[in-house]
């Protein structure tokens, strides 16, 4: 599995800079980025929804293994909302002249931010397992309950410069073929990346929440 | 007749085990003694007994009859007094039991708090903060909360901290009439406590 | 057979009349939440003050100037209600004894009073300090107090999470911050509306915002209190 990973992702880089054209619209080579931050944006997205999937879990099991799978995919969540925040606002500085434009979608991005750093800090104020999960996943569902709110007023309150996702609101595909192909490529890859990463990182956890109760 | 079994409680805390495959069953009429060094885990077992800690594995029955007694319905069933429990420092004793009579059986129980207030000499203080009581008096006011509701199930951890002789005598006698209710688990180290106890459950480290 | 105990609603009410019992007799919420907003407030006006400000610009800033003095103020005091009951080691004394829905519906009724008390403090305080008269007097302090309970549900769950853990002053508006943006960004906004805009007709999505974010932080609050409490 791994190596099918790796080599799909090498053909996707490769797909990216020298099989796809650029979009038209965008100033000269930017709209490349596309491939790179929106599948992180996707992933971290994706993570979140994990995250709260595993918290409402481990609130019905009190089963510690639910509560590391939470735990895990905020903070790869984290890693993916950190890459797609810092991809968008060099995209940003190029096509709009400034790192930071208070578009909605970099002001929502960056309350996943806020919700993933303070449901992390939360984990290393309680010592004791049990109590830190339940905690952390009520915080998370919590989190994930008022999360609508905000998807709702921010674009209210603010002037959207960013690019229609690629279906834009008359759900009509915006992309060209080869874009397309590959954009939805790097989709599955960022995917499949990130599936391989949780699922390696849940062993990894496994073995430590072994070794603590055995040792 | 009503009974507490525990069956296969287990805890540790972190990777210390703690306790191991705990089994007992107390009945109306005993007094069941915890005994062990400290360190044992007495007052971890009462607490994982009242519920008040979440238990791994195993559980605990709280039985009535032939009829178990629902979560939701234990905090009127049962009372409990240990050391890490405290009272509302701001509020006067009066006050406290009160409060916790009419958390736990819905009615007003002014006639019964007063009642034993009288039995645990305090009734000259029960409009004083519970923050102006010596530890003695705060000792036996806590004891009074704890079967202000007439429980069905006592646990003890320690009760006789801080008591005198004439306290002492106020808490065999509080034991006395508690176990025709039900069963009463008490945790202790003090000898002064040992004649209470019907029967023992030693725990080792 | 003994009846298991009181309907939730007149435990909540035991609950809370306990609780305003100990903060009538030592205030230390109210106090601190009030003194903390008017601390921030002075500091505003000797900064700012009203005449920096160009009236065009008055609405927005000063509306928004408010909520972050509230906000702030309210992370000062509205997390006392769970902190003093574990700190004091009453905690295991009221769980044994009370329902967790009706601890967490006291506890909500002392937050919201103690808040209802520091807005009619503060806001008046502020309006004049500032020079800030809003054109629609009523729906401006009609949005502060929806904006108030809002704020005052969902922080008294985070209240609840934060006294279990350590660090908890810090972490407190740590953890309130995001879940309260966008209550915090919708406020800010409908107040520059209702102090500025020539008609009302902003009001009923301002209003469906507020009453929706504090109904569902309730019914939330409700269920997930229990598991915070017994954690």
């Amino acid at each position: 599995m791994k190596p099918i990973v790796f080599l799909w992702l090498l053909a996707v880089i490769v797909a990216a800079f020298l099989w796809s054209p650029p979009a038209s619209g965008f100033v000269g080579e930017s709209s490349r980025i596309v491939f790179f931050h929106v599948p992180a944006a996707w992933v971290a997205s994706l993570a979140f929804l994990i995250s709260g999937y595993w918290s409402v879990r481990f609130l019905r099991s009190r089963d510690l293994e639910h509560d590391m799978k939470a735990a895990v995919a905020v903070r790869q969540g984290l890693l993916f909302t950190v890459i797609a925040t810092v991809s968008g606002s060099v995209f940003a500085k190029v096509m709009w002249g400034a790192y930071w434009n208070w578009d909605p979608r970099q002001i929502s991005i960056t309350l996943l931010l806020f919700i993933y750093a303070a449901y992390l800090v939360l984990r290393q104020s309680v010592d004791d397992p049990l109590r830190r999960a339940h905690l952390s996943a009520v915080y998370a569902i919590f989190a994930f309950i008022t999360m609508p709110f905000f998807v709702f007023v921010i674009p209210r309150l603010y002037f959207s410069l960013h690019p229609d996702t690629f279906i834009n609101a008359g759900g009509k595909i915006e992309m060209g073929g080869r874009i397309l192909a590959t954009f939805l490529a790097s989709l599955a890859g960022f995917t499949a990346l990130f599936a391989l990463m949780y699922r390696l990182e849940c062993r990894l956890e496994r073995l430590l929440l072994a070794k603590g109760e055995h040792a | 007749m009503n009974r507490i079994a525990v069956e296969g409680v287990s805890y540790a805390y972190g990777r210390h085990p703690l306790l191991q495959d705990v089994r007992f069953e107390a009945r109306t009429g005993e007094v069941l003694l915890v005994r062990g060094p400290n360190g044992s885990g007495k007052s971890t077992l009462l607490r994982l007994v009242a519920g008040l800690l979440h238990r791994p594995s195993g559980r605990v029955r709280f039985l009535e009859g032939d009829r178990e007694v629902p979560e939701g319905d234990l905090r009127a069933r049962l009372g409990m007094c240990a050391v890490e429990q405290n009272l509302y420092d701001e509020l006067t004793a009066l006050e406290n039991l009160l409060f916790f009579g009419r958390l736990r059986l819905g009615g007003d129980c002014a006639g019964r708090a007063e009642a034993l207030l009288g039995r645990a000499d305090l009734h000259p203080h029960r409009h004083k903060p519970v923050r102006s009581l010596s530890s003695g008096m705060r000792q036996k006011l806590k004891l009074l909360a704890a079967v202000v509701h007439a429980p069905g199930f006592l646990l003890l951890d320690e009760p006789g901290s801080n008591l005198d002789a004439r306290g002492m005598e106020f808490l065999a006698g509080l034991v006395e009439e508690q176990k025709d209710r039900g069963p009463v688990l008490l945790a202790t180290n003090d000898p002064r406590e040992f004649g209470h106890g019907t029967r023992e459950y030693a725990l080792a480290l | 057979m003994a009846r298991a105990s009181t309907p939730w609603l007149s435990e909540a009410a035991a609950i809370f009349l306990k609780d305003l019992r100990s903060e009538l007799r030592t205030k230390v919420a109210v106090n601190s939440i009030v003194l903390f907003a008017v601390i921030t407030l002075a500091l505003v006006s000797y900064t700012i003050g009203p005449y920096r400000i160009p009236p065009a610009e008055k609405p927005a800033i000063l509306s928004a100037l408010l909520m972050i003095i509230l906000f702030f103020a309210s992370m000062t005091g509205l997390s006392r209600v769970f902190v003093k009951e574990e700190e004091a080691r009453t905690a295991d004394t009221l769980r044994l004894a009370a329902d967790p829905q009706a601890v967490f519906l006291g506890k909500l009724l002392l937050n919201l009073l103690t808040m209802a008390g520091v807005t009619a403090v503060v806001v008046p305080l502020f309006s004049i300090l500032m020079e800030f008269h809003p054109m629609h007097i009523c729906s401006f302090y009609g949005i502060t107090a929806l904006g108030m309970l809002g704020l005052t549900i969902a922080s008294t769950l985070i209240a609840a999470i934060i006294s279990k853990a350590g660090n908890k002053g810090a972490l407190f508006p740590i953890l309130a911050f995001p879940i309260l943006l966008p209550l915090l960004l919708a406020t800010a906004d409908a107040l520059s509306k209702a102090a500025a805009w020539p008609d009302l007709s902003f009001m009923g999505q301002a209003l469906g915002i507020l009453v929706s974010y504090s109904g569902i932080t309730f019914f939330a609050g409700l269920i997930l209190f229990e598991k915070v409490w017994r954690a």
